[in-house]
């Protein structure tokens, strides 16, 4: 609370003649008359008592004093707000981040309670204050750069919009930082509604005020992932891996509806309980749903639940893609007939085609989608193409290996570090008995699946954007694993997990919303199903995929979701009862408080008229 | 008070020449000196009449009946002593805070004993406040104006009003009838008790003729604002806020219940009137007399 005027503040002397009067009033006429009676006769509420005198009196006082002090507070311009005289500029940073569309048991949106909770806030900022605004989903945006002018700065604030796209908060405050450092000292003013970003911080010249604009108690569920991939040594079939997360208070019952073309094809109702470490509960729900489709058609998903406050998150559509054979080139030295095996079991669907090569054809003419090294690493390591390393003899590019000497080190037990990886899908780890040829070394790109006594035997990770697998064991020399399901089924899913990429690129690729990507045409048609498209121009290389639904632009397909739990997961609004600034209380009474002093100066006159003066005839 | 401010030679001589009548034939036992229109027993002949079987044979001039041979009666002068009461109202209400009323009063008193005794009829003075008091014995002549004058501007006002408890205790008796004239701005504690202790007068073989003494100050009080008041004769005080529009309701109020007061008197033949003390003296003194029918020249 400051006022901006405190020179004014002087005409509080007013109350010294007040409290004067009041102290050492002056004492009526003394008037005599022959009788009273008929002057008792004119108002019964003339013949009051005396303490209901003293009562009057000393309301008529009190009502005198506030009247001065109300009228003292509109000339000295009072406002509560957080201190702002001596800033030189305030950042505004609004969150417009898909969850901020969330909605209150009244309807209003987190974008809608950000700007009534910022509106009091500039009118109480000091006139030499300069104030920039800004908005963030994944990338910050400047609306209006550091100005006096408030009426741009409303402006500005009202044309904030929410976008489907997750935030990321801490890039903007870097920003916001950095542009409030320009004119120190600043104050950073971030509203939001995630509660981890209530905390406040302080630099030398930069404060950062954070204001939760959080739903209480929200109730929320929506889809945070999905993809799309082929059922190992299954031909053309294909199932979706959806994530349903919930956030609320107690276990949600989510109807989750799966329809292809506009038919119904699946629905699972689901019961999503409430994240808790202790008993292993999770705040969300993971499905394989088969797919019955064809090529082309469309696939949409839809989350239901009573009480929902976020609409963005509860609908996803994609194309169901168009079916091609994975290439994958075996280059080895001498071959080995389990792998030959397994490649041609994998091989016989249809789904993957196996070329052999030598290491003296070495580059071939095609090198497929993925390549198989086994026993043999190139000199040079190919650069963008997903590798798997079968029995690595060395290290050599990405592949960190120390041989083990001899015959290799039987390992009669495996323990699987991730067991729910897509890679050791439907392997049965506990069984697999394998003779191990190396120890693998990992990285912060590979990643240990399978640990032996002497250390990883198989990892897995990216590198550049290209997914590698290596596996350091010799299945001739394994017991219990070449003529196991297991071992086609992990060469199957090591070569559709590198593949990947590569399969997910081609048209039909369904991306996050806020993702950015390389497209040419001039326009980008936008759909959601059952409505008509929309057609929208485009210009340059990229484009940022902002809305939920199917695109296309030219040959080129694709779906766009929001699938971020951080958006989904919508956090409650902690309210600290001892924190006394304007986000956390709510208080009507912030910001330029000189309308509510004008107007109770307007009342408390009304009613000290209407107590004293209105039988009076002036 | 000195007498000269109760006495006015100039004025009271004028009296001289009017004189008390009643409004109707009463039947009064006292022979005085004053002549009446009715007929008696006297022996100051007056005018002669027919006889009428009705009349008293003895009556019968017989000596004009033996020159005009028709019967005719001779009838006399009748001559009558009235009892004239003046009630004065001696509360301290009648001089404080308007001492103007009680000059005024006390001056009306004199101009009544005066015309009273200038014709010889009996003159008693009584005063009352919470009690009734005589002040003078009943008098007959003239030469006690003087001792009337005395007495009257002796006469010190204090005490209550209470005017039931004073007038019930005023009993005039059956030789003592006349006219009472009761001076007194009728105030106290409940004025509007007034009107019904004045049906008391019914019961008086007298003609009663009340003259309500205000001060036009109090028909509509000069004062305004934040005021303390202060009744005079209880010591009660109020504290008021007065504005035009309460001395508006108050002047409403005020005429009001002098307009019940008037009406009460008239449907009981009590002669009322309202003297306010800015009127001129000998003009109110004569009309109020004679519209009250109590005068004749």
């Amino acid at each position: 609370m400051h006022f901006q005027a405190p020179a004014l503040l002087l005409w509080s002397l007013a109350l010294v003649p007040v409290v004067a009067l009041f102290l050492f009033r002056r004492r009526p006429r003394r008037v005599p008359v022959t009788t009273l009676a008929f002057f008792k006769s004119l108002s019964k509420s003339y013949q009051e008592s005396a303490w209901l005198r003293r009562l009057k009196r000393l309301l008529a006082f009190l009502l005198a004093c506030l009247t001065v002090l109300a009228g003292v507070g509109a000339l000295a311009h009072l406002i509560v707000a957080p201190a702002s005289g001596s800033l030189h500029s305030i950042v505004i940073l609004v969150d417009a981040s898909a969850s901020m569309a969330a909605t209150d048991a009244e309807g209003r949106t987190r974008l809608d309670e950000a700007r009534e909770l910022i509106d009091p806030l500039v009118a109480g900022v000091s006139p030499a204050t300069r104030i920039l605004v800004m908005s963030y989903d994944r990338r910050p945006q400047i609306l209006l750069p550091h100005s006096l002018d408030r009426r741009a700065v409303r402006r500005a604030l009202e044309s904030i919009a929410t976008r489907p796209v997750a935030g990321d908060p801490e890039k903007a405050l870097e920003l916001a930082r950095r542009l409030a450092a320009v004119r120190a000292p600043a104050a950073v003013w971030h509203v939001t509604d995630r509660a981890g970003a209530s905390a406040s911080s302080q630099s030398d010249d930069v404060t950062v005020e954070t204001f939760n604009v959080g739903i209480p108690n929200p109730v929320n569920a929506g889809i945070t992932a999905f993809e799309l991939r082929h059922l190992p040594l299954e031909n053309g079939r294909l199932e979706a891996f959806v994530e349903v997360s919930a956030a609320a208070e107690e276990p949600l019952d989510v109807t989750l509806e799966m329809s292809v073309d506009g038919t119904l094809v699946a629905l699972r109702e689901l019961t999503i309980g409430v994240a808790d470490e202790a008993t292993e509960t999770t705040n969300r729900a993971r499905l394989l749903l088969p797919i019955e489709g064809r090529t082309g058609e469309t696939l949409s998903l839809a989350v239901r639940a009573e009480g929902d406050a976020l609409a963005l998150d509860n609908a996803l559509y994609a194309r169901i893609p168009e079916f091609r054979a994975i290439r994958a080139v075996w280059v080895r030295p001498d071959p080995d007939p389990f792998t030959r095996l397994a490649l041609a079991a994998i091989s016989g669907a249809g789904e993957i085609e196996c070329f052999e090569s030598t290491p003296a054809e070495w580059p071939p003419a095609d090198l497929g989608d993925v390549v198989i090294f086994d026993g043999w690493l190139p000199d040079e390591w190919p650069e963008e193409l997903p590798a798997i390393v079968l029995r690595p003899p060395g290290s050599r590019g990405p592949v960190r290996a120390a041989p083990i000497p001899g015959d290799g080190l039987p390992i009669d037990r495996l323990r699987a570090i991730d067991q729910e990886h897509p890679l050791l899908y439907g392997v049965a780890s506990e069984r697999v008995a394998v003779t191990q040829t190396a120890v693998l070394e990992t990285s912060s790109s590979l990643a240990p699946l399978w640990v032996g006594r002497m250390g990883p035997l198989m990892v897995a990770g990216e590198r550049d954007r290209t997914r590698i697998v290596v596996m350091a064991f010799a299945p001739e020399k394994s017991e219990r694993l070449p003529l196991l399901a297991s071992y086609p089924l992990l060469l199957g899913n090591a070569i559709l997990w590198t593949t990947q990429s590569a399969t997910s690129s081609s048209p039909g690729s369904n991306f996050r919303t806020g993702d950015v990507i390389e497209l040419a045409g001039d326009a980008i048609e936008w759909s959601v199903p059952p409505e008509a498209p929309v057609s929208l121009p485009r210009s340059g290389e990229l484009t940022e995929l902002d809305r939920i639904g199917l695109w296309k632009v030219g040959e080129t397909r694709g779906s766009a979701a929001l699938r971020s739990r951080s958006e989904t997961l919508l956090e409650p609004r902690v309210i600290d009862p001892d924190d006394d600034r304007l986000g956390s209380t709510g208080s009507p009474l912030r910001g330029d408080l000189r309308p509510w002093l004008l107007w109770t100066l307007l009342i408390l006159l009304l009613v000290e008229a209407w107590l004293f003066h209105r039988r009076g005839v002036f | 008070m000195a007498d000269e401010e109760l006495f006015d030679p100039d004025f009271l001589a004028r009296l001289r020449t009017l004189f008390f009548k009643l409004r109707r034939r009463r039947l009064l036992t006292k022979k005085g000196s004053q002549q009446t229109r009715a007929v008696g027993a006297t022996r100051e002949f007056k005018d002669y009449r027919h006889y009428t079987s009705r009349d008293d044979f003895r009556a019968i001039d017989w000596r004009l009946f033996a020159r005009l041979e028709k019967l005719f009666i001779r009838i006399f002068e009748e001559i009558q002593e009235y009892h004239v009461h003046i009630l004065i109202d001696r509360s301290l209400s009648m001089a404080e805070p308007h001492p103007r009323k009680r000059v005024t009063e006390l001056r009306i008193a004199v101009a009544l004993a005066y015309l009273a005794l200038m014709n010889q009829h009996r003159v008693s003075v009584l005063s009352f406040a919470d009690e009734l008091r005589t002040e003078l014995q009943p008098l007959r002549g003239q030469g006690h104006i003087h001792s009337v004058l005395q007495h009257l501007a002796a006469l010190e006002c204090g005490g209550d009003s209470d005017l039931e408890r004073s007038l019930r205790r005023f009993r005039p008796s059956r030789d003592r009838r006349g006219i009472a004239f009761i001076l007194s701005d009728l105030l106290g504690p409940n004025p509007d008790d007034a009107a019904e202790t004045l049906r008391r007068a019914t019961t008086w073989p007298v003609e009663t003729h009340v003259i309500h003494l205000l001060d036009p100050r109090e028909l509509r009080p000069d004062v305004d604002g934040e005021v303390q008041l202060y009744d005079v004769e209880s010591g009660e005080t109020r504290r008021l806020s007065l504005t035009k529009r309460e001395l508006d309701r108050y002047e409403t109020r005020f005429q009001r219940y002098l307009e019940d007061l008037a009406q009460s008197c008239l449907t009981r033949q009590v002669d009322y009137v309202t003297w306010t003390t800015d009127l001129a003296f000998e003009t109110m003194f004569l009309g109020v007399l004679s519209r009250g029918s109590a005068l004749a020249q």
